[in-house]
């Protein structure tokens, strides 16, 4: 056997591996079910503090019998500012409907819907850094009052940033830390949390997929 | 060997098929990318090869994964299937038609290349294609059902290049570009695609479905029809090797100089058929 191609092979296996176990906390791909009940993440978003962008593709599907409207919302991180863009072919010629997204509320959600959204976050100019945070499950079972003196993971009130009523946003269970949420626009209730996390120093290496 | 700029015509004319290959890949691109991509939009209202036609996802095991979950990515991605069973059955049989004359992916890259200067385009054809190839096709197959992490998805040019042409039409398609790994897979669809000499070489190196292709390519190659090299015809004057795309083609090192192709990386596009002046390449089975 000739040594050439068999140093290639090792070359382009072990550049390969690499490649493929080593993740840009720059984004994330989340993964949810929208459930009238409350949906579930299946892929948390995972990222890195103090970068100047991130983006995080969102997909989820509807379980039945969920339909209706849905607004989304980043909560949690008044530092960022954050715009939401709903992947739709740039012509639209397709003879299927596809939930339409105006001002953060997605029109007309149907059961089986696949979803797949954009959220592109930047910190806002002169807004504290994002830091470190605990892990999701710890930030969740947080008070406010333990996060929100450092920085803005745990804290502030989501009417601020978003518009919309705190109230609204109370009407289940909150997690405390920062999340991409999902309401029905009728009921108020959540139909899916997606918690944000911001790893540590050799903390949490999240989800790859 | 002859400079790839010097003009031979082969005295027997091509098929339609080859003769019109730029003109299937353009309406590949229609059919299959932004901002029309009207076989997604009317088959499965996707936008692109994510979801239904995704052709990759399905065959990465991930650690942990039950086999139903396996199987539900199978189903999930039904179309994508399809679509790569039908590839392999017709490469087995035809050779790699999918990858020269049908792949948009490919295809973009390709053309897109055509429109570069030569003098700016990147040689690769000294780096030898299959062991790089296998090299990632393993780490691609293996990492994730070791639980070490996933090439899929990350660096995928099948959800790469529908974007880069969506990007100008849509702010979720420039968003995928807006992070480290959509960066690299840019920089990857230049270097490896519009910049590289023949356009071909991210598909020679690092697209799974090419791999996978073709090793079926090779095995069915005694039994399929293929390009194959009539060796008396050949005087080996060399002209075949350098517009090769995916540089599948050798001269023997014997006494009597002859072309060999190499069917772990050809794929029929004829351009050697094209311009061997002898008529030495032909598109058959073996005899």
């Amino acid at each position: 056997m000739k040594a050439k191609p068999v140093l290639y092979f090792i070359a382009a296996a072990a550049i390969a591996f690499f490649a493929a176990s080593y993740r840009f906390y720059d984004s994330a791909h989340t993964i949810g079910l929208i459930k009238a009940s409350g949906g579930e993440a299946r892929h948390p978003i995972v990222l890195d503090p103090g970068l100047d962008r991130y983006t995080v593709i969102a997909t989820a599907s509807v379980i039945p019998p969920y339909r209706g409207d849905i607004r989304i919302a980043v909560e949690g991180l008044p530092g960022m500012d954050w715009q939401l863009h709903n992947s739709v072919p740039a012509i639209d010629l397709s003879p299927w409907r596809h939930p339409e997204l105006r001002d953060n509320i997605l029109y007309d959600v149907q059961p089986k819907d696949r979803l797949a959204l954009w959220l592109v976050m930047q910190p806002t100019a002169g807004a504290p850094a994002v830091t470190a945070a605990p892990t999701a499950a710890v930030t969740a079972a947080a008070s406010p009052s333990t996060a929100a003196g450092d920085c803005c993971v745990a804290a502030s009130p989501p009417a601020e940033h978003t518009g919309h009523s705190r109230t609204e946003s109370a009407t289940k269970a909150t997690p405390a830390g920062p999340l991409l949420a999902f309401y029905d626009l009728r009921s108020g209730n959540r139909v899916l949390t997606i918690p944000i996390t911001f790893r540590g120093k050799g903390g949490d290496h999240g989800v790859v997929h | 060997m002859a400079s790839s700029t010097e003009h031979h015509i082969n005295p027997k004319p091509q098929g339609f098929i080859q003769r019109h290959r730029t003109a299937i890949l353009l309406v590949g691109l229609l059919l299959f990318l932004p901002p029309l991509a009207i076989i997604f939009q009317v088959s499965s209202g996707d936008n692109d090869f994510c979801g239904t036609w995704c052709p990759r996802m399905f065959f990465t095991w991930r650690q942990g994964m039950s086999s139903s979950a396996f199987l539900f990515g199978f189903l999930r991605s039904f179309i994508g299937v399809l679509l790569v069973v039908g590839i392999l059955l017709s490469t087995f049989f035809l050779g790699r038609w999918w990858c020269s004359h049908l792949c948009p992916v490919g295809g973009a890259t390709e053309l897109g290349s055509r429109l570069v200067p030569q003098r700016l385009k990147i040689g690769y054809a000294s780096i030898p294609a299959p062991p790089v190839r296998y090299g990632y096709l393993a780490a691609y197959l293996i990492a994730p059902a070791i639980g070490i992490g996933s090439l899929c998805c990350n660096y995928c040019n099948f959800a790469a290049v529908p974007r880069f042409f969506g990007a100008m039409f849509t702010p979720a398609d420039m968003a995928y570009f807006f992070r480290s790994a959509g960066l690299i897979n840019l920089a990857l669809l230049f270097l490896l695609g519009f910049l590289a000499r023949g356009g071909r070489a991210y598909c020679n190196f690092l697209c799974p479905i090419g791999a996978l292709d073709s090793l079926v390519n090779r095995f069915g190659s005694k039994r399929g029809k293929r390009f194959r090299v009539t060796s008396h015809r050949c005087t080996g004057c060399g002209h075949c090797a350098p517009v090769c795309p995916t540089w599948a083609i050798s001269m023997s090192e014997e006494e009597n100089t002859k072309a060999q192709i190499d069917h772990f990386s050809c794929m029929p596009c004829g351009q050697c058929e094209q311009i061997c002046p002898e008529g030495a390449i032909h598109y058959g089975k073996a005899s």
